[in-house]
């Protein structure tokens, strides 16, 4: 070892952990990162919100989904409702919401006062769904493609800059891969 | 974003009536407070305080499941508990875990994959770290100086 | 009015450190005495317009100026007058204007302190010094100004500070653990100034351990109280919960304590000069690198401040300059500079440096445990958690080795030892151990290896360092004994508190005991309280311990309305040998409360340990300053 090297090995490794440092400001820690992504749905079937019919994963197959898991007791679900009023205008997306560790009557007023963006609304009283799905707070949301994959998740309200710059790009591809494929 | 997540109030009083069950099947005795989470025998016990305290509350984010009062915590503590006493294996439940919430919720990280570096690289650096001290005592000694 | 003050003085003592960084340097060029003594000058100036910056920041939170955003941030008029002075280094940009204030602080100390050196390398220092402090403070002006205005439109309620950190622990644990942290900038300018200069010697060693113990003497009173407040605060009776801030306060802590004993190693013969030039970089590196990952928002823990891509930017911008020209410098001149060496492989020196290298490899383990999800994470391997139960079981073998030369250390000569003399030496405290040993282990209820290995490591520690010693003590081998005891002390508590500690977790209603090995705990009452900025709903639960008195706690469910937010306040019952710790959970519909209940024996001893290290730490500080008149 000629001692120029030795005294170099300081060097490169600050240098490294300044490399490491550097690609650690690209990262968001707020956000987790879902395991089920680019997986099949799992498999779930749940009465539906104040109905006696049953909705099941297989339900959510055959268009583009997007599943909002939210609840009456939920601040941050308000917040983010105008988005998804404004993406039920969408006619080639259908929007699931699964109604999590509610009360019925709770969730029913709750629509009746603020409106209903969903199609179906599975009523997952107990969270046995949500943690299939591995829900871990209020609101969440997935967007399954047409065959059922888990393409996206989002944690937390919907707002503008997440509709804009994440949610409309995704939709806007899945509904021209299907288009095409 | 952390403030506008919202906790589940609602899933506290399901856990709660969930365990009220659990309670009265089996049957405490009058006068004495008792485990939210009582076993059979002290092997289930240590394997569920083992198990809470080795998973991460996602919710709360630096604490672990057994310490957190977040209903998030609660709900994960009910899955171990009753997969403790379905006799489920660590790995097993930590498995069944893993697959809903990700790696990030266990942590202690497994020893496969790429996670071997992680396990290995203290001792080898220990090693390694003397062996190389020793060396360089004894050369710089027969050098003149 | 005065807010725009204050941001005047930060300006100004900007300049000046851009001064102190410049003046003297063309000064030593051109042999002027007239411009070197302007270093000192400008430090003090430099260390008067903080001071007045700082003075005006706490006024203005204690006045409740709500049109500066920061005390818009920090406080509501509710919040009582000493938590407003806390405030101040409460949030992000009032820390870091204490944290500017406290370099500023070193530096002037090392200005009017510095009887030792040559006023060459001195000059040097402060020079180094001057540039470190005009990077902090543009930091601070550029991304982090706590002077900034803001007129709200609309009518804002202030949410003020978080009740976590309404306790008297924020008065004294972010202090403590700045001065420290900050310290080590002294150190790093030592280093650079011996860089440059091509020269280390003993009166540099000499020179700079008082500072680098000064620093580390803080720094460990503060991890302790830190630790204790977590411990009281947090409610889940944890001490040490490896979370990344806590790492961030250890591997500075880790770093330093190795440098302390790589420096008796050098200042006898300037033996492993390089390890020791490293070794100081290294403590000051460790120190910006924590600030950078508490403060940048890339790891999630219960300190980080609030998130802003830019401070990271500029922060990472401040530690690339940093330590790059260091570890290019080091590269340049270490390879001109050679050490001699005299010892034999079995020798105190020896032992000296095997222990910094192996404290070395802890500080690489927690970096490793700290660094390695990132950098998964952004090769896309997905997320993994490095926590608590990961680092309990690869610090065993590290601690081991390290216990056990500490031990062998303080016995073995300088130079070069026998290794008969030394087999005849560690017979008694070896035999001593492990007899004591087995007697503790005997009286303790239940057996674990793990408490078998830990009783067994603090007593060999404490039995040789007891039989190594020459009376009467001097001062350097009282400040050993002292710091040595004071970890074996630690090891001793951690070992008995996490392996015989009992717990219990319980849903309680009133007048229901609660059976916790000897001891029963009942809720006996409850009550509410009004107090400044709370209200608080207090469980009162009697102790019953066989043939004891019995004894009162309350636990306190605190509600801060104009916070709008809630606290629990954990019981505490607390004995030489035992704490008795009650926290509440949920509240159930009938009334009734889930609580988890521990005995935790001996878990103060852990900051007692603590502080008698810090008390070795403090007589090595006064042996320097005695050496150096």
């Amino acid at each position: 070892m000629t001692a120029r090297f030795k005294y170099a090995i300081p060097l490169g490794v600050a240098i490294a952990i300044l490399l490491i440092l550097w690609m650690s400001l690209r990262l968001t820690p707020s956000q987790l990162p879902s395991p089920l992504l680019n997986k099949p749905l799992p498999d779930f079937k749940l009465k539906e919100l104040n109905e006696q019919q049953w909705v099941s994963s297989h339900d959510l197959t055959g268009h583009i989904t997007i599943l909002n898991i939210w609840a009456s007791w939920c601040e941050a679900c308000l917040a983010e409702h105008t988005q998804l009023l404004k993406l039920s205008q969408n006619k080639q997306i259908q929007i699931v919401g699964l109604n999590y560790k509610d009360n019925s009557t709770a969730a029913e007023h709750w629509l009746q006062n603020y409106g209903n963006p969903y199609s179906i609304i599975g009523f997952d009283h107990d969270g046995q769904v949500g943690f299939k799905l591995g829900v871990y707070g209020t609101p969440e949301t997935f967007i399954i493609d047409k065959q059922g994959i888990i393409r996206y998740k989002h944690i937390g309200p919907i707002d503008e800059a997440v509709y804009n710059k994440e949610i409309k790009p995704l939709i806007e591809q899945l509904t021209s891969e299907h288009d095409y494929g | 974003m952390a403030k506008l997540l919202s906790i589940i109030p609602a899933g506290r009083r399901a856990a709660a009536a969930g365990l009220l069950i659990v309670h009265l099947l089996i049957i405490p005795i009058a006068g004495i407070a008792h485990d939210i989470y009582p076993f059979d025998n002290a092997q289930q016990q240590a394997q569920f305080n083992k198990l809470s305290h080795e998973l991460r509350c996602l919710v709360c984010q630096s604490e672990s499941i057994a310490e957190s009062n977040a209903p998030f915590a609660s709900d994960i503590r009910q899955i171990i508990y009753e997969q403790v006493r379905n006799s489920k294996t660590n790995p097993e439940i930590i498995n069944s875990l893993t697959e809903q919430y990700g790696d990030y919720i266990h942590l202690k990280p497994d020893l496969h994959k790429a996670n071997f570096l992680i396990w290995l690289a203290p001792l080898l650096t220990l090693l390694l770290g003397s062996s190389g001290l020793v060396v360089i005592i004894v050369r710089q000694r027969a050098k003149p100086c | 009015m005065l807010p725009e003050l204050g941001n005047f003085a930060v300006m100004l003592a900007f300049s000046l450190a851009l001064v102190q960084g410049t003046v003297p340097a063309i000064g030593l060029k051109r042999k002027s005495t007239s411009l070197i003594a302007i270093a000192s000058t400008a430090a003090l100036a430099q260390w008067l317009m903080l001071m007045i910056a700082f003075v005006i920041l706490i006024k203005s939170l204690v006045d409740n100026d709500i049109t500066v955003l920061y005390v818009l941030n920090q406080v509501n008029a509710s919040l009582p007058l000493l938590y407003r002075i806390g405030a101040a280094w409460g949030g992000h940009e009032g820390s870091l204007l204490f944290w500017c204030l406290l370099t500023s602080t070193w530096t002037l100390g090392f200005a009017l302190l510095r009887q030792r050196l040559k006023k060459h390398t001195s000059t040097y220092i402060l020079v180094v010094l001057g540039w470190l402090n005009a990077g902090y403070i543009l930091f601070l002006l550029t991304t982090s100004n706590p002077f900034v205005r803001f007129f709200p439109t609309v009518p804002i309620k202030p949410l003020g500070l978080t009740p976590v950190l309404q306790d008297p622990g924020l008065l004294f644990h972010p202090p403590l653990l700045y001065l420290g942290y900050v310290g080590f900038i002294v150190g790093f300018a030592f280093a650079i100034a011996a860089l440059i200069e091509g020269k280390l010697d003993k009166d540099w060693c000499l020179a700079l351990r008082p500072w680098i113990a000064l620093s580390w003497v803080l720094l460990t009173i503060g991890i302790v109280v830190g630790s204790w407040w977590a411990y009281r605060e947090l409610g889940w009776g944890g001490w040490w919960a490896w979370d990344p801030v806590e790492n961030a306060s250890l591997l500075p802590w880790l770093a330093a304590t190795a440098l302390l004993h790589s420096l008796f190693v050098s200042e006898i013969n300037g033996e492993f000069k390089g390890w020791t030039i490293l070794l100081t970089i290294l403590c000051f590196a460790l120190s910006l690198l924590g600030t950078f990952l508490v403060r940048s928002g890339v790891l999630v823990s219960v300190h980080t401040f609030a998130l802003d891509p830019k401070r990271g930017i500029f922060l990472l911008l401040i530690l690339a300059v940093i330590f790059v020209s260091a570890m290019l410098l080091y590269m340049l001149r270490m390879s001109r500079m050679t050490s001699p060496h005299y010892f034999k492989l079995l020798s105190k020196q020896t032992f000296l440096l095997l222990n910094t290298v192996i404290i070395l490899v802890a500080i690489m383990t927690i970096l490793l445990g700290t660094l390695y999800p990132i950098v998964l994470e952004s090769i896309g391997l997905g997320r993994i958690s490095v926590g608590a139960p990961y680092y309990n079981v690869v610090f065993i073998p590290i601690i081991v080795p390290l216990l056990l030369i500490m031990g062998l250390g303080p016995i073995t000569h300088y130079q070069q030892d026998a290794l008969s003399r030394l087999r005849n030496k560690l017979l008694p405290p070896l035999l001593i151990s492990l007899g004591v040993t087995t007697m503790v282990i005997y009286s303790l209820p239940g057996f674990h290896w793990m408490a078998l290995l830990g009783i067994f490591l603090a007593i060999w520690l404490i039995t040789s360092t007891a039989l190594s010693l020459r009376w009467p003590l001097n001062l350097r081998q009282t400040a050993m004994v002292l710091a040595h005891a004071g970890i074996a002390i630690v090891i001793l508590a951690i070992t008995i508190t996490s392996n015989y500690s009992i717990s219990r977790f319980v849903k309680i209603s009133a007048q229901e005991p609660v059976i916790l090995g000897q001891t029963h705990v009942t809720l006996t009452g409850q009550h509410s309280t009004h107090n400044a900025n709370f209200t608080a709903n207090i469980l009162q639960f009697s102790i019953s311990e066989t043939n004891k008195p019995t004894l009162t706690v309350n636990t306190a469910l605190r509600e801060y309305p104009d916070n709008q937010s809630s606290l629990m306040k954990p019981g505490i019952n607390y004995n030489f040998w035992r704490d008795i710790y009650i926290a509440i959970g949920n509240a159930y519909d009938d009334g009734s409360y889930a609580v988890r209940l521990y005995v935790k024996p001996f878990v103060r001893w852990i900051w007692l340990g603590g502080l008698l290290v810090a008390l070795g730490g403090l007589l090595t500080v006064i042996r320097g300053y005695r050496e150096d008149k």
